[in-house]
Order: structure tokens, then sequence, then C-alpha cells
């Protein structure tokens, strides 16, 4: 049926919502084996590009393919991927336990799957409360034991965190690292870089429907120039001592350390020490990736799409 | 081929199996069947009753008048039922069920397949309840009772008359999508704007238009055989199929004309929703 690779690959995928253009040739691969984080703004194509890859939107143009196959061509679809979608319901009236047990026979997995995933989540003590009755993260909880009741081999996630508590949130990290370390695929999108941070191995950052970056977070990191942090004896001397070298990208911080681009720690160590001044403290500026992420997708906001 | 063929079918299996399991863990199909099970009762009676009063007057008959009535309650559980088809899918859009019922089906064919299975069924299980109360009606009130077949000839043309209507009702909430637009569809279909167009042609003295619609259709099928044992031992039984034409106000295509008039609507309505699903983007 499928090749069983896990991988996702996306081409060349475009969709436009009437003028509106929401995708725009997005193309990425999702590897198995590690935890991929979907970054971008609110209404930078994420949530179509991840229902396109689902099949539930059909794209204007390219493909996408889960186990080199469409969704709509993988024969038992849930027992290769499991989902959990924004936007994603419950009757408020259907008790958890009845509501896994309508997918379960839809998937045909016997109800005892059903009660242990409940129990995975946490929600085996609500399991015969109807729905209509649970918090936010308690609903995101349950969407993520309808996405696992098929044992799937990749998971997708549109903004799994929303409405999750701290300790939810932590839950679910764990969860999906230990999901990726054994060979299977994450890919789990986010408007919020801090919020999966920690949690992923490598980012899709799209930002108006197009990919800006693919690769690891330390190749982001990297990327971006990097500046050195230094506290001396005596700025002015070693300002003008750094003048005289041609190094001009030098500020003076709120903190009174000087931040100095363009040069590693070692020669601006050597610098100082020709000068004859001390330095006190001497670090790398640990960038922000939050700053990389906002001029990466910076923009969006200021065109004259409606959002 | 043969295993994929096996295989398709085991999944079609599954489906439908969901789908019973959405219907009986909410209210929805037994609220719709507490109107059913009354109106079936309650006409069924006041039909024996009509007839008790026609048998007291002079010369007057004393006929299998539960027969029509149980027809015509056929054609009101109908409607019942053809709601509850419009909210196999609407109900799934308004609660966004739907997202993780197209994930866990192998296609969307599939998914409308299994609704038309598991919502027939249940279309067939009101006219059965239909049925019973009718005969309970028939029994309690006053008049001839029916023979057993006639009793079962008329139930089973009015069985696949609320198949047929329950199936057209999933075509029209697929073809829709919102459940209150579909359900609205229906009702003003059925209470106004049928009886308005037949109110229309008839004045125009163009009455045959109307026997061609699908309420028309379905309500030959659902009486054309009551009318007809009406009429059955002449004499005063042909006064009283005249009368019983009358008051369905209908009935002049014969019964299986009227079946395959409304079977061909029902198969062009799922046909439309079957298109429409296809290409809808589920956001």
């Amino acid at each position: 049926m499928h090749d069983g690779s896990g991988r996702i690959v996306v081409d060349g995928l475009s969709k436009s919502f009437g003028p509106v253009s929401a995708v725009s040739d997005l193309s990425f691969t999702v590897e198995p084996g590690a935890v991929t984080g979907f970054l971008g703004p609110n209404g930078s194509g994420k949530t179509t590009t991840l229902r396109m890859i689902l099949g539930l939107v059909r794209p204007d143009s390219g493909t996408a393919t889960v186990n080199g196959r469409p969704y709509g061509r993988l024969g038992q679809p849930a027992r290769v991927v499991g989902a959990v979608l924004e936007a994603q319901g419950f009757h408020p009236a259907r008790r958890a336990r009845a509501h896994l047990g309508v997918y379960a026979a839809a998937i045909g997995v016997p109800a005892a799957r059903a009660a242990a995933v409940l129990e995975l989540v946490g929600l085996g003590p609500a399991a015969d409360r109807p729905v209509g009755g649970y918090s936010l993260g308690m609903r995101q909880r349950l969407a993520l034991a309808t996405a696992l009741l098929g044992d799937p081999q990749v998971l997708v996630l549109d903004e799994p965190a929303n409405g999750m508590d701290p300790e939810g949130i932590a839950w679910l990290r764990t969860f999906l690292q230990g999901f990726a370390r054994s060979g299977r695929t994450v890919l789990v999108s986010s408007h919020l870089l801090a919020e999966i941070e920690q949690t992923v191995d490598s980012v899709v950052i799209v930002s108006r429907g197009a990919a800006v970056h693919r690769g690891s977070l330390e190749e982001l990191r990297r990327g971006s120039s990097s500046r050195v942090l230094v506290a001396p004896s005596d700025g002015r001397a070693l300002v003008s001592a750094l003048r005289a070298r041609g190094v001009t990208d030098v500020e003076q911080r709120m903190d009174g350390r000087l931040a100095i681009g363009g040069h590693d720690r070692q020669q601006i160590a050597h610098l100082a020490l020709d000068a004859g001044v001390a330095l006190y403290d001497l670090a790398e500026e640990r960038v922000e990736l939050e700053q990389i992420f906002l001029q990466l997708t910076s923009g969006q906001y200021g065109s004259e799409r409606q959002w | 081929m043969v295993s994929d063929l096996v295989l398709s079918r085991l999944a079609l299996g599954r489906l439908v199996l969901a789908e019973y399991r959405k219907i009986f863990s909410t209210k929805l199909w037994w609220t719709l069947l507490i109107p059913v099970a009354a109106v079936a009762l309650l006409f069924t009676l006041a039909g024996g009753g009509f007839v008790g009063v026609l048998a007291d007057q002079p010369g007057g008959v004393d006929l299998p008048f539960a027969l029509v009535t149980l027809g015509l309650t056929m054609g009101f559980t109908a409607t019942f039922a053809a709601i509850f088809g419009a909210l196999a899918l609407g109900s799934e859009n308004r609660h966004r069920t739907i997202t993780t019922t197209l994930l866990t089906g192998s296609s969307r064919q599939a998914v409308l397949t299994a609704k038309l299975v598991a919502h027939g069924s249940v279309g067939l299980l009101y006219a059965a309840v239909t049925a019973l109360f009718g005969v309970i009606g028939a029994t309690i009130g006053s008049g001839a009772l029916p023979s057993a077949a006639a009793f079962a000839a008329v139930a089973a043309t009015g069985g696949l008359a609320v198949l047929l209507w329950t199936l057209l009702g999933i075509g029209v909430g697929y073809l829709i999508g919102n459940q209150v637009a579909a359900v609205l569809a229906l009702v003003l279909y059925s209470l106004i704007i049928s009886p308005l167009i037949g109110g229309i042609l008839t004045a125009a003295e163009i009455p045959r238009v109307g026997d061609y619609l699908p309420d028309g259709a379905s309500t030959a099928l659902t009486t054309d055989l009551a009318v007809r044992e009406l009429g059955a031992d002449g004499g005063s039984g042909r006064v009283a199929a005249e009368l019983g034409t009358d008051l369905t106000g209908l009935a002049t295509l014969p019964w299986w004309a009227g079946g395959l008039l409304l079977a061909g609507y029902a198969v062009l309505l799922v046909g439309l929703g079957a298109l429409a699903d296809e290409r809808r983007d589920i956001t």
C-alpha cells in the first residue's frame, strides 16, 4: 500500500481561498525519528498546509504525501497518521469513551484500545463525562487520544498547546519526544517559537504561505551574526583600540558592557590584552531565536493582506 | 483484486458500525421517533373513528380505512426520517466532528456510503415503529380491520418511501452542508413549497405535474395500495375509494411508478451531494 517510511513530503503546494493566497509553492520534507516544528505567525498558511497533507483541503497545485502516498490513498489512514487539529470538534453530549468508541470502530481497533489511550492522556477519570463539560486542555488531550487510537506512525498536531496548562504542555513535550525517539514522525505547528523551542529537533518556518527556513534551530542561530559582550576595565581605551584595528561595530549596552560584532571571543581577548585593558567579563551574546523568527516572518502584517 | 474487494467491504462495515455508534450515543434518533410514534397512533385512531362515523350513516360503509391513514402517516414519518438523514452530515459539520470522521475513513465516498447504510436502516426502524403504532391505533379505533396481507403491503410501500426519504435527506444534507439550512429546506419543501406548487398547478388546471414532484411521487407510493384496497370490494367500497382519493388529494400514479420516481429523486440528490462533498474543503 505505502512505503512505510514515515516521511511527509510536501512538494510545491499552493492554495488560494478566493482572492486570498494561503499557501504558495511550499515544499519541505519531514523526516521520521525527530520532532519537526512548523512555525509561522497566525495566518501564514500552517493550518491550510496541514489540512492539505491530511486530504481535508484540496490543493490548487502541488502534492503532499505521507509514506509516498496522498492521504486519500493510504487505505487505512488513521493507522498511518494521527492528527490533532484546531477546530476539531466533539459532540457535546457524547461521553469521551463513546467518542473514542465511534472512531475505534471506524479504524477497527478494539474498545480496550480506547480505554488505553484515555489512560495514556490522563483522561481516565473523566471518561464517562459528556465532552461538553470539558475544558479546552481536556479537549486537546481527548483529540490526542483520538489521534493515537490507530497507533499511527506519524503524528500531525496543529497548535496542540493551545488551552493546555503548563503541566500539560510539559507532559506533551515529553510525550512527543518519546514518540519521535521510537523512530516515528512528529510534525507540530505553532505560532510561538518559545512554545516549541525546547521540543523540536528541526523547524520549517513559513511566512505568507512560503517556507523561509528549513533545518535545525542551531543552523538558524548560527546563520545570524553573533556578538561578543565584554565588561572592560577601561571602555574608552578598548573602543579606541578597536577603532584602530578597524572594528566599528561596537555598541554601549545599558548594563555597561560593550557589544562587539564581527569577531569571536578569542580575537577580542587578544585585542584587549594588546591595548592593556582588563576584561572582567567576556561572553558570546546569545541571540534570541524569537528575534530571528520575527525578522524572518516580518512583513506579514505590513502587507496588503488582511490576515 | 478479490482481497481488495473484501478489504473495502470490511472497511465499509467498520464505518457503518462507527455511524451506528454516533447515532445511538446521542438523543436525536429517539427525539425524532417520539412524534413519529405519537402521530402514527393518533392518525390511525382518528382514521378508525372517522370510519365509525361513516358506518353509522344510512347505507354506511364499514371499511379498512386505517390503511389509508397508515399510508398518510408513513408520509409524515418520511419527513422526520428525511430530517434525520439531513442531520447525518449536518450535525457533523455543526460540531466539527466531520474532520475526525474523514481522517478515520478510507475515503469520502466510503463515509457517505456508510451514512446511507446506517441512517437508511434507522429510517426503516422509523417505518417499523410507524407500522406498529398504526396497528395499535387501528385495533383500538373502531372500523373494520384490514387484512394482514393488505396491511403488510401498505407498510412495505410506506417503509420504502420512508427509506427513500431518509436517503434523499442525506443527499440534501450533503448538498447544503449547514444543518439548519438543510433541515429548513426539507421542512419548507414539505410544509409550504410542495402544497403551494400543488395549489398553483391545480388552479392552473395542470394538476398532474404535482404528481411527479417528490411529494406527489411519495404519496402515490404510500397510499396507492391502500386506496386500491378500499375500492377492491366494489359497490360502497368504490365510493369510499373515491373518498380516499379525495382525502389524499392525489395518487394518480400507481405505487410502483411513484416509488421509481422517488428513488430517482433520492439518487439525484445523493449524487449531487456526493459531488459537492468531493469538492468541499474542510477548513
